[in-house]
């Protein structure tokens, strides 16, 4: 955590760098600093960050998401007042009105009075729910690669998970696990961490969608057989196609 | 045609449908609103450049405008695609003429109706201005049965509506199943919605496709090719696509991924074989935003990577290739195969524009 502002410029920017990594695009599931949307970041009496996507078109929902979490990232991270943190959309089709809403801190359908009827909290309830699926799926396929089955699975408690750093344990119903490849640590932790965020603190390990649920075994088997590849395999596309578009976009300038 | 030629001697003819093409008015001249239209134009451009190979990378005013002589051209010369599908976004609050169009494209198909299929779109928000116009069109450009038997749904579509701009709709109201319904009568048989970045209400995700599951669950006599592959929603796509019968898989954007993603490209094409199956995915370029020449040679050169193959347990052989590259639009749009080809072996494509069947030559190392 920063505890010193106002400081040198660059640590602050950095500092403000670290909190957007907390920001994911809904529909791609990666940080907004993965997919080179942060353009600038400047440092002042106020924090100001603008973010570029890669079509003029993107979901102004979207955005919208995009920009109220960061806004709330950077505040709650840098420990400034949210009204000293302004975050900018450029060169997006209705970039006026969402910058505008956004850091008056407006909710989306007030901004859209004529155009929406309701916050965006259903929609983002199903990508929440789509970003944990994807991750339960590669935490199941861990897993499973170690032994454990799918009932053993569904029946361990977070507390059965113990993160020593260099290594994890898992207390199974037939004795301990251990695990310690890097790649199958960090999925264990990317998983749990987005539970904590999206779920907030459960019980169990397997967390079927962001209000707690349980996965029952049949859920489980059709994401470890057939939906949990196709979701994480849907995110890498759009990603993949983003990226793509991104690049060909700042090639050319940012007029549109 | 393409034929192929596989290493015992031995040569495939392979009919090409292309079910996803443009003759676009992105001329600066048809910009209405400026902003909006060149915002729209250079996305585009953008998919054009980010997946293209070098060589086949245009410049931004040819682009913006390249006319029927040029189509026939690339399209069915130099690429040897044989039947190319229009599938027009109008866009009017953008550009002045529909920048997807009937009229341009009709004419062709009523030039050479063999080789260009028209079809139009509705917007359930025209009323019955909408479907006078819609049934004028059917009358004029029905001139084969694959004629003016489909049209494109872009629901992200800006209109002026009493003042007041209204920036999309949705397939599931009760507008839009009123158009379905007349859909019927005229045998407009064939829905292709396109899912863009708005639709009222705008709290809602604009690009989910459920709601052609409801429609496609409710006028099971009509068929529903989702294009794009429903993106950004691949996952929600097919879950729809294996339940539903009558909806089908466009490949249009997806094939582009071939050349330089091809990883991805692969797994696409797993994926779809495992939910749909080989006979409801239907090729297509989306030309001009990508050529078909290498798309085409690609996709008939291409290979699943073996361990894809066997985790997914699908196969995309040549006979499989053949489907999606024609025979599944041939079928879903009622062409008499037979008939056409006698058609274009006299018609002006053939024998003015030098039209002739290419052969692609498949190495002992391809698996076919």
């Amino acid at each position: 955590m920063y505890m010193g502002y106002p400081d040198s410029p660059t640590f602050l920017k950095e500092t403000v760098l670290k909190a957007l990594a907390n920001v994911l695009d809904p529909e791609l599931d990666r940080p907004i600093t993965e997919l080179g949307f942060v353009r600038d970041i400047k440092v002042g009496d106020s924090i100001e960050v603008e973010i570029v996507t890669s079509t003029y078109w993107c979901s102004p929902n979207f955005i919208y998401m995009i920009l109220e979490d960061a806004r709330r990232e950077v505040s709650k991270y840098v420990e400034v007042p949210l009204d000293r943190v302004r975050v900018y959309i450029r060169g997006h089709f209705d970039e006026s009105r969402i910058n505008e809403c956004v850091n008056k801190g407006i909710l989306f359908n007030e901004c859209y009075r004529e155009e929406a009827w309701e916050d965006l909290e259903d929609l983002k309830r199903i990508f929440a729910d789509k970003s944990l699926r994807s991750r339960l799926y590669q935490l199941v396929n861990v897993l499973l690669r170690y032994g454990l089955n799918y009932e053993d699975i569904v029946s361990l408690r977070l507390a059965d998970i113990v993160d020593e750093g260099h290594r994890m344990v898992v207390r199974g119903r037939d004795g301990i696990v251990e695990i310690s490849s890097s790649t199958d640590i960090k999925i264990i932790r990317g998983y749990i961490n987005t539970v904590k965020r999206l779920a907030g603190s459960t019980e169990y390990l397997a967390v079927w969608s962001v209000n707690g649920d349980r996965p029952s075994i049949p859920d489980i088997r059709d994401l470890v057989e057939s939906r949990g590849r196709l979701l994480r395999f849907s995110f890498n596309l759009n990603s993949e196609l983003c990226s793509l578009l991104l690049e060909s976009r700042l090639s050319r300038g940012l007029d549109s | 045609m393409i034929l192929v030629e596989t290493p015992d001697g031995r040569r495939h003819e392979v009919f090409i449908v292309d079910y996803h093409t443009h003759i676009w008015r992105g001329d600066r001249g048809n910009w209405l609103r400026p902003s909006l239209a060149k915002g729209w134009v250079d996305c585009f451009y953008d998919y054009h450049k980010s997946l293209s190979p070098k060589e086949y990378l245009w410049d931004y005013e040819t682009f913006l405008y390249y006319g029927t002589e040029r189509f026939i051209r690339d399209v069915f010369v130099d690429a040897g695609v044989d039947m190319a599908i229009s599938q027009p976004a109008y866009l009017q609050y953008f550009f002045r003429e529909p920048f997807g169009n009937t009229e341009e494209f009709g004419k062709a198909a009523l030039a050479y109706p063999e080789r260009f299929i028209v079809g139009t779109r509705w917007d359930p928000r025209d009323g019955e201005d909408g479907r006078r116009q819609l049934e004028h069109d059917v009358k004029r450009f029905r001139v084969r049965p694959w004629q003016m038997r489909h049209v494109k749904l872009y629901t992200a579509e800006w209109k002026d509506v009493g003042g007041s701009l209204s920036r999309g709709w949705r397939l599931d109201s009760k507008e839009a199943f009123e158009f379905l319904e007349f859909n019927k009568q005229l045998g407009i048989d064939i829905q292709v919605p396109h899912k863009g970045p708005t639709v009222w209400p705008l709290d809602k995700d604009a690009f989910d496709v459920h709601d052609v599951d409801d429609a496609a669950t409710s006028f099971p006599d009509l068929r529903f090719v989702v294009t794009h592959i429903g993106l950004p929603r691949f996952d929600d796509f097919v879950w729809i696509g294996k339940q539903d019968k009558n909806v089908y898989a466009g490949l249009a954007v997806a094939t582009a991924f071939i050349r330089l993603r091809p990883r991805y490209f692969g797994q696409i094409m797993a994926e779809l074989l495992w939910w749909l199956g080989s006979d409801k995915i239907l090729f297509g370029s989306d030309y001009a935003l990508w050529h078909p020449k290498w798309i085409i040679e690609d996709f008939i050169k291409f290979e699943l990577p073996k361990d894809l193959e066997s985790e997914y347990g699908v196969d995309l052989s040549l006979e499989v290739k053949k489907k999606i590259l024609g025979e599944n639009a041939a079928r879903l749009w009622g062409i008499d195969v037979e008939a056409v080809r006698r058609a274009q072996e006299k018609d002006d494509i053939t024998l003015k524009y030098g039209a002739k069947p290419h052969v692609v030559k498949l190495s002992k190392e391809h698996v076919y």
